[in-house]
């Protein structure tokens, strides 16, 4: 189930910002999606996220076709964009609440409360977002996108604004999503982040896919077997930028 | 830094009118820019040249405020009050609410306090000067000299109030400083102005006692408070009040510079008292800074206030929208805003008891008002409270990930607001309805009881209509409606608002035009039978069939909606 991408284009008047792109990611698969600014990344979340009709190519989620049975798509998917949009005038608590009667979440209370703990925002459901720190807001998003249990998690910058001991929790979250089953592609350009968690790593530039496979495998494809290419190595040589030419 | 200052205030100008100018080149632009100049055209400048005033050629406020030798008294006392009432009411001062690229760009620079205060009083002369140049543009009875002479005295007011203003603000967070200066600074300007107010009640108190003509009315006592306060200590008192309003009511131009000598001292007083009570901008504006995305202007701060319903976790996914909007409104209301209702509930009874000027008693004066604003509130009240898509339009990247299909989301949006300004209604209808015999002695009883009963009806399934209409053109005309707390500023953009209230208002009597018409016969069928009570069966009828209307448009709109992308749409804010 997962995601699957076939052939997927999305253009702004003449822009063509995704070109023609098809992926998956299966369930319990976590993989990255990297590429410099404006490669498309953002733009590709946000079609897979419901958020952006394609100009063409399909998409499916959890098995769902997300422009045929939406509903049945966005149920089982989690969009966290990096900027926190909430509501300003609803608390953390009602926040949740709001996902949950949306989404039809069973067993709310417990899930939620083992949610603030895990994210560090015991103390704070009364709160409203005016109250809370970027970071702090960063969390009560993704919480409501882990709430309801998604099979599919798409990540946006998900580091953006968290402290230190928030990025390990937030790639320790990522990794268990994983191994629990959840089918995950992250965007973001924290490389170390991306190889840590990932399983396999999609590179992106100017709307197109440039590679795809394990760390392993595009290390051996870009260093000719040579063994030790960073994942750093590895964008830059795809990409077609050096190190020298990123210095000028 | 006054030059820094300038460069960002002329880039920002400069860039805003480049930009305004480069989006003519589109079509749509064209058409509002030219619809929003001749309005502005017809509606300011061209009554200059058309009107009969214009032809007299007479200086500019006698027709405004009548003037007379205690003119002058008249506006300080008018001062007088709104001082006493910025000391009485807490409000956050517009010079102290800083952007936050402002707080990020210049916070760190070595801007000292003065300076930033300064740059932000220099930029919000764009927002002061407007009202001076509409006054003095727009006033039929002006010569090109009373026009300037009523340019600068208006401007002067307007800039001797935000300047008060913002020292008040300052100055409350001083009261209890543990500085002595801090503290006499602070607690200052409270003194004086209730030392002048107290000056102007005791020499009302003794004219009124030594008075030997009677004061037997609201004229004579205006007469015998204007008198008051050209003599003695009350005069002294009120001084400073007064010479800041004698430049509007300057006949010459020798008296006016006269009179704007005063002014300015008293201007140069004020800014001085303000300048030292700098050592509250840190407090003021430290708490300001905190807060990760402070509301400024023209953005509403939201108190955690209780909400006594908890959303349930099943049932319709209408129901969410409603929820959302009835707890946002909760957390909304706050004192300023309750002041702005009580201002327009007084300025309407005002227009009311001068318009019905039968007006016996005040039972009939409350239940007159309480028809006429439960009215007002049906046909304007959506299109005052945004509390639907065009607020969370801000959000649809949000609301497009939701699994709720794009009707219902549309349905949603429309009903939280519409139960808001129906609850609205109905109260007010109620208590027109309960003085009714007093408000409407001509009508019987079955009529005003039936009439009542019937607008009740019609109330929600109007205000649903009005919504529907509101929320499509958000999707359709996205780039033209405003949108969050966003306002789009420039001629085009006033075109464009001209375009769109015309345009709703026709959809809008289209809507309605079916429901009128099943009412209409239902009515003309009942009434010969039931009387006046038909009105009651025909508004259901008329109800349900605008019922019927809204169900389909927002089905339809679900298509809007879902290929609805913002980030392709170019907004008008600059």
């Amino acid at each position: 189930m997962g995601i699957t991408v076939e052939g997927l284009t999305r253009s702004y008047g003449s822009l063509t910002a995704v070109s023609d792109l098809s992926l998956s990611v299966a369930p319990g698969e976590i993989v990255g999606l990297l590429g410099p600014n404006g490669a498309g990344k953002t733009t590709t979340l946000r079609v897979l996220a419901g958020i952006l009709k394609p100009t063409s190519g399909r998409v499916t989620v959890g098995g769902f076709d997300l422009a045929a049975q939406a509903i049945e798509a966005k149920k089982r998917l989690a969009f966290m964009p990096d900027e926190p949009h909430l509501f300003e005038y609803l608390t953390v608590e009602e926040h949740l609440r709001l996902v949950a009667r949306l989404y039809g979440v069973p067993d709310f209370e417990v899930r939620a409360k083992a949610l603030l703990t895990e994210l560090e925002l015991r103390g704070k459901e009364g709160a409203l977002p005016g109250e809370l720190s970027r970071g702090m807001r960063q969390k009560v998003v993704i919480a409501c996108g882990l709430v309801r249990q998604p099979s599919v998690l798409l990540f946006d910058e998900p580091l953006t604004g968290l402290d230190p001991i928030g990025i390990r929790r937030m790639r320790d979250t990522i990794v268990r999503r994983g191994q629990a089953g959840a089918a995950i592609l992250v965007s973001s350009h924290l490389l170390d982040l991306v190889g840590e968690v990932c399983t396999r790593i999609i590179i992106m530039d100017r709307g197109r896919k440039l590679a795809d496979g394990s760390v392993a495998e595009l290390a051996a494809r870009v260093g000719g077997g040579s063994a030790g290419s960073t994942l750093e190595q590895i964008f830059l040589s795809v990409t077609g930028r050096t190190t020298g030419h990123l210095i000028e | 830094m006054l030059s820094a200052t300038l460069y960002v205030i002329g880039c920002s100008a400069k860039n805003r009118v480049s930009r305004r100018l480069a989006r003519l080149r589109e079509p749509r632009y064209v058409v509002s820019a030219v619809v929003g100049a001749a309005y502005l055209y017809f509606s300011f400048i061209g009554r200059m040249h058309f009107s009969e005033g214009a032809r007299l050629g007479r200086t500019l406020l006698p027709a405004l405020i009548p003037t007379f030798a205690g003119a002058p008294s008249v506006g300080g006392l008018a001062l007088l009050v709104g001082a006493l009432l910025t000391l009485a009411v807490p409000m956050p001062s517009g010079l102290l609410t800083f952007s936050r690229t402002d707080r990020e760009f210049l916070f760190p620079s070595p801007m000292s306090r003065r300076q930033l205060l300064f740059y932000r009083q220099l930029r919000s002369q764009m927002g002061v000067v407007i009202a001076p140049v509409v006054i003095a543009l727009t006033y039929p009875l002006a010569t090109p000299g009373a026009r300037v002479r009523a340019f600068v005295s208006v401007w002067l007011v307007l800039t001797i109030c935000q300047i008060f203003f913002t020292g008040i603000a300052l100055s409350r967070a001083s009261l209890a400083a543990p500085s002595t200066r801090a503290r006499v600074i602070a607690w200052l300007p409270s003194l004086v102005v209730a030392a002048s107010a107290i000056a102007v009640v005791l020499g009302v108190v003794q004219a009124v006692f030594t008075q030997t003509l009677e004061v037997d009315s609201a004229r004579a006592m205006l007469r015998l408070l204007v008198d008051t306060c050209q003599r003695g200590w009350p005069r002294i008192a009120l001084w400073p009040f007064t010479a800041i309003a004698a430049p509007l009511f300057a006949q010459t131009m020798p008296a006016f510079i006269l009179t704007l000598a005063g002014a300015i001292a008293v201007y140069l007083l004020i800014l001085g008292w303000v300048l030292s009570a700098d050592e509250a901008f840190d407090a003021v504006i430290d708490t300001t800074a905190d807060a990760p995305d402070r509301p400024g202007r023209g953005r509403v701060s939201y108190k955690p206030r209780h909400m006594q319903w908890t959303l349930a976790l099943e049932g319709r996914q209408e129901t969410p929208f409603v929820w959302k909007t009835l707890t946002q409104v909760l957390r909304a209301v706050n004192r300023r805003l309750l002041i702005r209702v009580a201002a327009v509930g007084v300025w309407l009874t005002v227009v009311l008891v001068m318009v019905a000027g039968r007006a016996r008693g005040v039972t009939q004066i409350a239940g007159l008002f309480a028809a006429f604003a439960a009215l007002f509130v049906v046909f304007f009240g959506p299109q005052m409270v945004r509390l639907d898509l065009r607020q969370d339009l801000q959000h649809l990247e949000l609301l497009k990930t939701w699994p709720v299909r794009a009707g219902t989301t549309i349905r949603g949006q429309i009903l939280g607001p519409t139960v808001v300004v129906t609850t609205v209604a109905w109260a007010l209808g109620a208590v027109a309805l309960v003085l009714g015999t007093a408000a409407l002695p001509g009508m019987t009883m079955a009529l005003r009881v039936a009439g009542g009963v019937a607008l009740m009806i019609l109330a929600p399934a109007l205000t649903l209509a009005q919504f529907t209409v509101h929320n499509a053109a958000v999707l359709f005309f996205p780039a033209w409606i405003t949108t969050g707390s966003a306002r789009p500023r420039g001629v085009d953009a006033i075109g464009q608002r001209m375009i769109m209230l015309g345009a709703t208002w026709l959809v809008l009597i289209v809507a309605v035009l079916p429901g009128a018409m099943v009412g209409g016969g239902v009515w003309w069928g009942f009434q010969r039978v039931i009387g006046p009570w038909s009105l009651i069966p025909a508004a259901l009828a008329g109800a349900l069939v605008m019922l019927c209307e809204v169900i389909v448009a927002t089905e339809a709109l679900g298509s809007v909606y879902e290929g609805l992308d913002l980030t392709s749409v170019e907004r008008s804010q600059v």
